[in-house]
């Protein structure tokens, strides 16, 4: 099976740091000064706790379909513009819609709606049902606004798991694209409600304050899209460099050692894609704290690289499908522009992480993610030559 | 398709039956497994109070739907003489669910509405759920390979058998473990009650009184091995997978194209992958929920690809026998469909009406009966407008 090698042709975006990539991209340079972290409206009873989310809801329908958005759950509204806005960079012809495939990654779905639709029953029995939350609250709802408008009708998958579930949806669409399909679209979204950020500083899978310390980052809400071409037809924007996905890696801990799945899932993208681990110039990292991102620095030193690292967690907080899909955004960003975002945290001295935004020398992403359960996810991404 | 894949073993649970065995004696015998849900709160006058329970507890539905999947993942390693994957690191792992993390967690709700938000049991709504059961089946059977959840509504237990075969075709796995599910769960019962897809009476596919679908739990799970693999360690291949396409419709959130537009792409992708022609088809599993316009728009599909043949080809109907097991059901009746080439036989439409007027003919398997069969095509089409594909060969 040959190896190939898709461009990303089209990047979106949405998140509280900005819509869109020129915005996100800046914000990401020059982090705002004000707290990221707001505490959101949260049902009486129910302790506010801080988190990176929109305000209110988020206006999808300035960016897609207002017909399409209107009902539809907030994830899916993220999803949508996201997806929009990477597919108006690619500009995708008709002619490539047929065939072009749909993955998206979520951990937590349509929760706000799911939940409203579950307490509805749960205090007045199948009366109680509401048609509209019910649909819109399905697991692949926002996979099929996004296919109904914009008429993609190749395999439309949403992938359901953990913090890297975005880097195994870009994973399943560049299978699609090795086994013969023209483009694909994929990304990961996540969206705040209370209960489920409940539910998250509950279990420990969240935490209250962003920067990478010995506790995990805040929840943060956001979708994230971007569009793989098996053919690139357009040249990159002006300035910037033109960016491939050489490979991905997928593996579980199974019984055994969650580092070394990591190492198996980056073993794997390096085989496929024919380089040397050592040849790894930036790491953009999905560890949410110190030791995670430590971890993964360790991993790469001990296999001869010595990458530039950043860890965009410190910004997005811990967003799961949208967290590993926005490292898809920023590996891309960085590889374009040639530019290394600052990591705002209070560094580990062994990180070559910048303090501010720096010009560098980049040609070999690894885009890591690990869920807290034991499964690992990797990309590679280069500058085209 | 260049890589030969095979199924070495296989599971299943559903209303009628535990085991792949017991569900064929009762699916052949034409019985339905359908009973009062007692479990839960169902008004006395509402008009459909019925679906196909598979047995267990409810009191914490997740732990219900998990017990039976492990089950279900038993029943197949042990079919194929394993009791865990042969070569971890070979091995994947790739689950189909619509349910998945949104069953209902009656615990955490009773809680909330007696108790209180400060009060509520926050553990019982597992929010982070479906990483935890993936993280569960891939150390109990250490699977050191890719391991995903894929819920793309009632597809997804076709999707997964798609997504296990990309795996081995790209050279990432030899083995994997494939698995369907969703459980009879009151989110959906009273889901698809409020739009109106539950039948009171039996479930009529392809019948002018069709009034929908009834509900039903469904556990599947195959195994499915590169050829070559299970061949090498002598583990007796049950059925090929030869062929799988998938489309979306790219229409509407919940209604199928009327003209069956993306279901025909996703068979004809199939078929293509397969290099077969319509004609090599012996028989289709079709989805067939009994809703008035899904069926319809399945059967305009299977025109579209069989020509003047969908009238004449058998149309292996299952969900008046065990209900519509959503994401499970395109595992659930990708096993049946094995059980099809494995025995050559057709297993009857357990409930049937007059056929619909506007279809002018069809073969809906009134009695079970034998047949040659080579090809069989399974369909799962689901919500979203996701549309599934499976064709088995005989091995």
């Amino acid at each position: 099976m040959p190896a190939a090698t898709p461009t990303l042709t089209g990047l979106g975006i949405a998140c509280p740091l900005g819509v869109g990539v020129d915005a996100f991209w800046a914000a990401c340079l020059a982090p705002p000064t004000d707290p990221l972290t707001r505490e959101p409206k949260v049902r009486e009873g129910l302790t506010p706790r801080p988190a990176v989310c929109f305000p209110k809801d988020f206006p999808a329908e300035r960016y897609t379909d207002r017909r399409a958005v209107r009902k539809a759950a907030e994830v899916a509204r993220l999803a949508a513009a996201a997806g929009q806005l990477a597919l108006d960079e690619a500009a995708l012809p008709d002619a490539l819609r047929d065939a072009t495939c749909l993955v998206l990654g979520t951990a937590l779905g349509c929760s706000r709606y799911y939940l409203e639709f579950h307490e509805k029953i749960q205090r007045k029995g199948v009366k109680g049902a509401n048609a509209v939350l019910f649909t819109e609250s399905v697991f692949n709802a926002a996979s099929a606004h996004l296919s109904k408008i914009h008429r993609l009708r190749g395999t439309a998958h949403t992938l359901a798991g953990g913090e890297d579930v975005g880097l195994a949806a870009l994973a399943a669409a560049h299978d699609r694209i090795r086994l013969g399909a023209p483009a694909a679209l994929a990304g990961g979204a996540e969206q705040y409600a209370d209960l489920v950020h409940a539910s998250l500083l509950h279990e420990g899978r969240v935490g209250y304050a962003l920067g990478l310390g010995a506790e995990p980052v805040a929840f943060g809400e956001g979708g994230a899209a971007v569009v793989l071409e098996a053919e690139p037809r357009t040249p990159p924007p002006a300035g910037q460099r033109a960016v491939r996905l050489l490979a991905t890696g997928r593996a579980r801990a199974g019984r055994g050692d969650p580092d070394q799945a990591l190492e198996r899932a980056l073993r794997a993208a390096c085989a496929q894609a024919e380089v040397e681990p050592a040849a790894i110039d930036l790491l953009v990292s999905g560890g949410g704290t110190r030791a995670a991102v430590d971890a993964q620095v360790a991993l790469l030193t001990r296999l001869g690289a010595s990458p530039r690292t950043c860890a965009p967690k410190a910004l997005l907080g811990e967003g799961f499908a949208f967290g590993s899909a926005a490292q898809i955004v920023v590996a891309a960003l960085a590889l374009r522009t040639q530019t290394l975002p600052p990591t705002p945290a209070e560094l580990s001295p062994d990180w070559r992480a910048a303090r501010a935004a720096e010009p560098a020398t980049l040609q070999l992403a690894l885009l890591a993610s690990q869920s807290a359960h034991g499964s690992a996810s990797v990309a590679l991404l280069a500058c085209a030559p | 398709m260049n890589t030969e894949l095979v199924v070495t073993g296989m599971g299943l649970i559903t209303g009628l039956a535990r085991g792949v065995g017991a569900n064929w004696e009762r699916l052949l015998a034409g019985e339905t497994g359908f009973s009062e849900l007692r479990h839960y709160p169902l008004d006395p006058e509402a008009p459909v109070r019925s679906g196909s329970w598979a047995g267990g507890d409810d009191a914490d539905p997740r732990e219900r739907a998990h017990a039976m999947l492990v089950d279900v993942c038993e029943q197949a390693l042990t079919q194929a003489g394993l009791a865990e994957a042969p070569d971890p690191e070979r091995a994947a792992l790739i689950v189909g669910s619509s349910l998945a993390a949104q069953a209902s967690a009656p615990r955490f709700w009773r809680s909330l509405i007696d108790d209180g938000v400060a009060e509520a049991q926050l553990d019982a709504l597992q929010s982070y759920d479906v990483e935890a059961r993936l993280a569960d089946l891939s150390q109990r059977f250490d699977l050191r390979g890719e391991a995903v959840l894929v819920s793309n509504a009632c597809a997804a237990g076709a999707s997964a058998l798609g997504l296990a075969a990309d795996a081995i075709r790209l050279g990432r796995a030899d083995f994997a473990l494939v698995a369907g599910y969703d459980a009879l769960d009151f989110h959906t019962f009273a889901g698809f009650s409020s739009i109106q897809a539950l039948a009171a009476g039996d479930v009529l596919p392809f019948s002018s009184g069709r009034a929908g679908m009834k509900l039903g739990d469904g556990f599947a799970a195959l195994i499915l091995e590169r050829a070559e693999t299970a061949r090498a360690a002598g583990r007796v291949p049950l059925a090929r997978l030869v062929g799988y396409g998938e489309s979306a419709d790219a229409h509407h959130l919940t209604q199928p194209h009327p003209e069956g537009a993306g279901a025909a792409l996703a068979m004809r992708r199939a078929l293509e992958l397969a290099g077969l022609e319509p004609g090599q088809i012996d028989a289709v599993n079709v989805h067939a929920t009994a809703t008035p316009a899904n069926d319809l728009a399945e059967f305009n599909a299977l025109s579209d690809v069989f020509g003047e043949r969908a009238r004449e080809l058998p149309l292996v109907a299952l969900k008046p026998a065990f209900g519509h097991t959503l994401g499970g059901a395109g595992a659930v009746e990708a096993v049946v469909s094995l059980g099809l080439l494995l025995h050559q036989q057709l297993v009857p439409s357990a409930t049937l009406g007059e056929l619909d007027p506007a279809i002018p003919a069809a073969d809906r398997v009134p009695v079970a009966r034998a047949a040659e069969l080579s090809h069989v095509m399974s369909n799962a089409f689901g919500f979203g407008g996701c549309n599934a594909s499976l064709i088995f060969g005989r091995p």
